[in-house]
Formats: structure tokens, C-alpha cells, sequence
């Protein structure tokens, strides 16, 4: 999300530090001008037991995937996350420990604290990130696009999933796939995972996932974004939690 | 020449998009000639398609939907008008004995850890514990943190009280009694609010079997303190009640203090520490500046579910060994380093800085402190659990009770027929009298 849209989820303790926001104020645009993407939006705050990593996402050509990922620890040098091959995903996925603290830390053989860095926040962005119905249309290249006519949709209105792709209905007109192209966020499980309120003091609709508990969501008219602050894992008893 | 115009008049026949073989035609050649490609006979055929496909047609296309003209209307439960009545400026008069909330002085710190609520909500919270003092007559009174749930949250407030509350009705007495008020789990009130704007509620207090079954316990708050919680081995309790465990068990966990603030008095008291005394630590010099808070500032939680061992029975078997107890945790303790992350410092400007440590036991608990003068505050902003030591394993139900297999099969006697007799006359005879007397 933009930086300056963090406050509105302060109420939900989505915080980053004073200095922190001020830092990305700067150093987020000068990234999109080095690296060339079309936007760079702060993603998230992991946490590890020493230290605290800061997370923002390039989009280059599509928003919902294929996007590069910076991390830094100060918000003003950001580094690039590599990205995983298979094998290095699988042995990410295998190890139970959370985060160190420390990039360069090493947890077994070849593979350090940067790639179950970025295993954690791939996971979490094709799992979790959401987007307002409506917001994002399909570009004839295959990728996602903001909508121009994008308002707001109203609070009954729902959340599609940015990671899971509706298939493309025969029946249907073209222009209608192309608005109407993500999997509804709701359908994630167990039912109840999602919990989306209105925050009456800023009367921005918030979203937050139990699934992976420090995710949130806002929408509030035409802006809209997503930040996860937490230790990057997933609560897999969320099913035995809800009453 | 008849032959001609007829020729180009059928060429000129359009069908039903508007297009005919001639403008076709047209078309294709200016692009042609527009594009001038280097193999214009190999691709005629494409360009041919292409400009069909390019051509206009009305069917196709479907208009989206208008978007929205007005802005969604903000569903209005009285959160507006209980808000404004709670913003009315009002009078700031303070009884004897009250020490005012310090939230908008620790919202300093806490925005440099990036651990606080926006400053909008953060002096709604300051005005909300201003009225909450003024009613329910507290000694002081502190912003404790919100617990997220999922119909709604609980904005909570930590309070000493000048007088103890009346005690509740005794209801049966339990294997462990709870601590007195004012002592040990409950040596502080806890309020409660789904709102700012609304009226604060008091929690009950906590007992050490709410506390030993919310160890076991692991589920999201609903925001409606009568909520059954439905899991096993059965909550002694509602929501309220968990509720209740949980923040005993966070505030006795994560509370901290800086090392030279506070001292023990000999009754065990935390009270502020006196420089001259003796054994006193002295003053932090520059080096020590940014030394996070580490001291506990309560006692730590048994696990029988109280701060202090229950007193030993008077009449003890002289023969019998002492019970074993487990050793009390009290006050200003220094924390355990692997359970904090300690992160900072963090400028805040005329030589101060602060540093905070962040929980790894209750992910959402900050301990802030900063040490040039003093100031040191503490927030928890989560869901109200613990990290999970492991996938949670819910017990099963207790083996169904059989028979006692040791126990040999006595035979019941019959009632002797001139008894059973007895009893069908008797009840012949009553519903005769019954009759008679009708």
C-alpha cells in the first residue's frame, strides 16, 4: 500500500515507526525510478527475533503477480530478493523455524535467511492479498491493470483474491472476463477466515486475514491496499479457533 | 457500361455491419499503402483479416456499468453521535488522589517504536479514560492496548482503584482460591469497550482456574463478552471470563520497567525508588541510555493459576513431607533475553532516544522505554494469544465409564406378591373414596 495510507491501519496495530515511514516517503519513489517499474508499494514488516525487515513489493508489468521484492532494515537502502528455484522453495518450506533477524544468517547448507525471507512473503502474497471487487481489470498481455474507472465499491461490495485466477468463461463476453477475472477472496477456508469491518472513524472498510493473523486490507473510494506485519507465519489452527 | 455500374453497385451492396467487398477493399489497399511492408502480396491475406476484425461493430460491444456517483454512505449505529458527545470539550476537573492518564505523553514514544494508534484515535482514548476516571472514581488509570476480535475489538484499560470493589455473591468455593483484590492476579481492574464513545465495563475478577484452563485454551475473541466458549476441555466460563485470564496472564508477562525506576519495598510493594537509599542502582550514565527496559514490573504467574502459593494448611502431618511449591516470581524481576526482541534506538529528539522491546511470547506486546528521562511505557495491540508452541492438539473426550469388572453380579429380590398385592388394593380403594366423595 502507499505509505501514506498506513495510518488508517494503525487502529488494527499495522504500525511502522515514524522514522520508518518518513524513510520510504523518499526512498520507495527513488526505487521505481532504478529499478523502472511502474509502482513500488510498502508490502509489509516481517519480524525476527533480533531485528525487524521491511518489505516492499515492484510491480512491473502485471499486479497480481510477477512482482520483485526489497527488503531493508532502515527504510532508506533497500536490497533485492532473489528469486527461489524449486528446490530452495521446498527446503524453505520444510524449515520451522521463524526469522533470525540477521540476512545473512545461515539455516542449513546453502540456504540463508534471504530465501526463507522471500518464500515467507511469497506465500503470503499468493495467499492473502486481496484487492476490491472491481479494482483491477485483465490487459490483453495476460496480467492485472488498475481500472481508471475504478470508484469505490460500496462495504457489501466484496474482495477477489490476487492470487487465484478465475477461468475464462466461454459464454461470457470479453469485456466481461476482463473485468470479472479473480476468484472471490471469500471462497478461502475455512469460512469466517476473512473478517472485513468498517472502521467508523476514518470510514475506511478494513480487512484482516485469521489465516495469517497481522494481514490487513483497506479500502477506502479509489484507494485501496494491503500490509502484513508479523513473523510470517501461518496460523494453521485457525479452524479449531473460530466459535 | 451497365455492366460495369451493376458490377460496382454490387460490390457496393454493404451487409449487415455496414461494410462492403468495395470499402473492404479501400481499406485494405491505404493500409497498404500506408504501411508499406516489404512483402505486400505474401501478406495481403493478414492485412486483409486484420482490417476485418478492426472494422466497427455495434453488436459487440457491451457498455460497463456507470461506476458509482455518490460516496457509500457510512453505516451509522450511533458511533457518530456517542463520538461527538465523547469530543465535546468538557471539564477537566480533577478529584484529589487521581492521577491523570499519561497516554498522549507515552503516544510519543510508542509512534517512534511505530507501535501506537493513529493521533486521531489515541486522544479519543485519552478523553475516553478521562471520562472512565471520572466514573468509576479510580486512583489511576492506563491504557492497557486493544484485543482484536472478529465481530468487534475491546479497547482495554488498566486501573488501580482507591477502594476496592464490593466483592461478588460467594459462589461454590473452588480447589484454589482466587487472590484477594489488591493482590497478586488482581491487584488491578480491568474495563473493557467495544467503542470509545460507549460506556466502559468492568471485568470480573480473575480466578486461578480461569487462568490454569485459558493456558489450554486457544480461541479468537468474538467482541461480546457473554459468548460461550465452545471448546475442550469445557472454559469455566465466557468470554468475559477468558478474557479476563488472558490479560492477567499479558500484563503479568510483558509489563516491564526500566532497572532503576522501581524497588521493592519490604512488604514486597513495587513503589519508586528512592536514589539515596541504600542498595539503590544509580542513575543511568550515557552509555547505559539505551538500555531497553528489562525489569518485570508485576509479579510472574504460577502454574497453579495465582501469584503467590497458597499458605500451607495449619494442621500438617508432622510426618509428611512439606508440599512441594513452586518458587514465587516476584516483582522486578530482569526479563528472560530470549523472549524479547529488542530493537532501536530511535532518535526523539534534545539528546533522547528511544528503544523498544517487542514480545516473542505474545506477538503484539511493546515495552518502550527511554532512559534520559526516564519515561518508559508499555502497549499491547493483538489478538490476545500467545505463540503457539506447536499445532494445536485438541484433547480428546475421556474414555466412556464401563462397569466395575471386579464387581460379581448380585441378584435383586422380588417384591413379596402380598406386598405388591397391598399396594393395588390401596390404590383401588383411593380411587373409590375419590369417587364417593365426587
Amino acid at each position: 500500500m502507499d505509505v501514506d495510507d498506513l495510518e488508517l491501519l494503525a487502529t488494527v496495530g499495522a504500525g511502522v515507526s515514524l522514522a520508518h515511514r518518513s524513510a520510504m516517503q523518499s526512498s520507495l519513489p527513488l526505487l521505481r525510478r532504478n529499478y523502472k517499474l511502474s509502482a513500488v508499494r510498502a508490502w509489509g514488516k516481517l519480524s525476527g527475533r533480533t531485528g525487524d525487515y521491511l518489505i516492499a513489493s515492484g510491480i512491473r508489468s502485471s499486479w497480481s503477480e510477477d512482482k520483485i521484492f526489497f527488503f531493508c532494515a532502515d527504510g532508506v537502502s533497500w536490497a533485492q530478493l532473489p528469486v527461489l528455484s524449486d528446490d530452495e522453495s521446498a527446503a524453505c518450506a520444510a524449515i520451522t523455524g521463524g526469522l533470525e533477524g540477521d540476512i545473512a544468517h545461515v539455516l542449513q547448507g546453502e540456504l540463508r535467511e534471504e530465501h526463507l525471507l522471500v518464500y515467507m512473503v511469497q506465500q503470503i502474497e499468493s495467499d492473502a492479498a486481496v484487492a476490491p471487487t472491481g479494482a483491477l481489470v485483465l490487459h490483453p498481455s495476460g496480467g492485472a491493470v488498475p481500472n481508471p474507472a475504478f470508484a469505490g465499491t460500496p462495504e457489501a461490495g466484496g474482495w477477489v483474491a490476487l492470487g487465484r485466477r478465475k477461468p475464462l468463461d466461454p459464454l461470457r463476453s470479453a469485456s466481461e472476463n476482463r473485468a470479472d477475472f479473480l476468484m472471490p477472496a471469500e471462497d478461502t477456508l475455512p469460512k469466517g477466515g476473512l473478517v472485513s469491518r468498517v472502521d467508523p472513524a476514518t470510514g475506511a472498510t478494513i480487512l484482516r486475514s485469521l489465516v495469517w493473523p497481522g494481514f490487513f486490507a483497506f479500502s477506502k473510494g479509489a484507494r485501496y491496499g494491503y500490509f502484513y506485519c508479523g513473523d510470517g507465519a501461518k496460523n494453521a489452527d485457525v479452524a479449531l479457533m473460530l466459535s | 457500361m451497365s455492366d460495369k455500374a451493376e458490377a460496382v453497385s454490387f460490390l457496393q451492396r454493404p451487409n449487415e455491419k455496414g461494410v462492403s467487398v468495395y470499402s473492404h477493399l479501400t481499406d485494405v489497399l491505404a493500409t497498404i499503402l500506408a504501411s508499406n511492408p516489404a512483402d505486400a502480396l505474401g501478406a495481403f491475406e493478414a492485412l486483409s483479416a486484420k482490417v476485418k476484425s478492426s472494422s466497427f461493430d455495434p453488436a459487440a460491444v457491451t457498455v460497463p456499468p456507470p461506476p458509482p456517483t455518490t460516496a457509500p454512505e457510512v453505516p451509522d449505529s450511533g458511533w457518530l453521535e456517542r463520538d461527538a458527545a465523547l469530543l465535546k470539550p468538557g471539564s477537566e476537573d480533577e478529584a484529589d488522589g487521581q492521577i491523570p492518564p499519561s497516554l498522549l505523553d507515552d503516544a510519543r514514544l510508542l509512534d517512534a517504536a511505530g507501535a501506537s494508534l493513529s493521533p486521531e484515535e489515541t486522544y479519543r482514548a485519552h478523553l475516553s479514560l478521562c471520562a472512565l476516571q471520572r466514573t468509576a472514581k479510580l486512583q489511576s488509570v492506563r491504557f492497557f492496548g486493544k484485543i482484536l476480535g472478529t465481530a468487534a475489538d475491546y479497547y482495554v484499560a488498566e486501573a488501580r482503584r482507591a477502594e476496592p470493589p464490593e466483592p461478588p455473591e460467594a459462589s461454590e468455593p473452588s480447589a484454589t482460591p482466587a487472590e484477594e483484590y489488591g493482590s497478586g492476579c488482581n491487584a488491578l481492574s480491568y474495563f473493557v469497550t467495544p467503542e470509545l464513545g460507549g460506556t466502559w465495563e468492568e471485568l470480573p475478577s480473575v480466578t486461578p482456574e480461569a487462568i490454569v484452563a485459558a493456558s489450554r485454551t486457544r480461541k479468537f475473541f468474538t467482541g461480546s463478552l457473554d459468548a460461550d466458549i465452545c471448546c475442550f476441555p469445557p472454559f469455566p466460563g465466557t468470554e468475559r471470563h477468558y478474557l479476563r485470564a488472558q490479560l492477567a496472564r499479558i500484563a503479568h508477562g510483558t509489563t516491564l520497567c526500566p532497572s532503576h525506576k522501581y524497588a521493592l519495598s519490604p512488604e514486597g510493594a513495587v513503589e519508586p525508588a528512592d536514589p539515596e537509599a541504600e542498595g539503590a542502582l544509580p542513575p543511568p550514565t550515557s552509555s547505559q541510555l539505551c538500555e531497553p527496559a528489562s525489569r518485570h514490573k508485576n509479579m510472574g504467574i504460577l502454574a497453579i493459576g495465582r501469584c503467590t502459593n497458597l499458605p500451607s494448611p495449619e494442621e500438617a502431618d508432622a510426618d509428611a513431607p512439606p508440599p512441594q511449591l513452586e518458587p514465587e516470581k516476584p516483582a522486578l524481576l530482569p526479563i528472560e533475553a530470549s523472549d524479547w526482541a529488542l530493537v532501536g534506538p530511535a532518535a526523539l529528539g534534545g539528546g533522547a532516544a528511544v528503544v523498544w522491546s517487542r514480545s516473542l511470547r505474545w506477538p503484539g506486546a511493546i515495552a518502550v522505554s527511554e532512559a534520559k528521562e526516564g519515561r518508559y511505557a508499555n502497549l499491547y495491540l493483538g489478538y490476545g494469544h500467545p505463540v503457539a508452541a506447536g499445532p494445536m492438539r485438541p484433547s480428546p473426550p475421556p474414555p466412556i465409564e464401563g462397569d466395575d469388572p471386579t464387581a460379581e453380579p448380585v441378584e435383586a429380590e422380588d417384591m413379596p406378591l402380598d406386598d405388591e398385592n397391598a399396594a393395588v388394593r390401596e390404590a383401588a380403594e383411593a380411587a373409590l373414596r375419590a369417587g364417593a366423595e365426587e
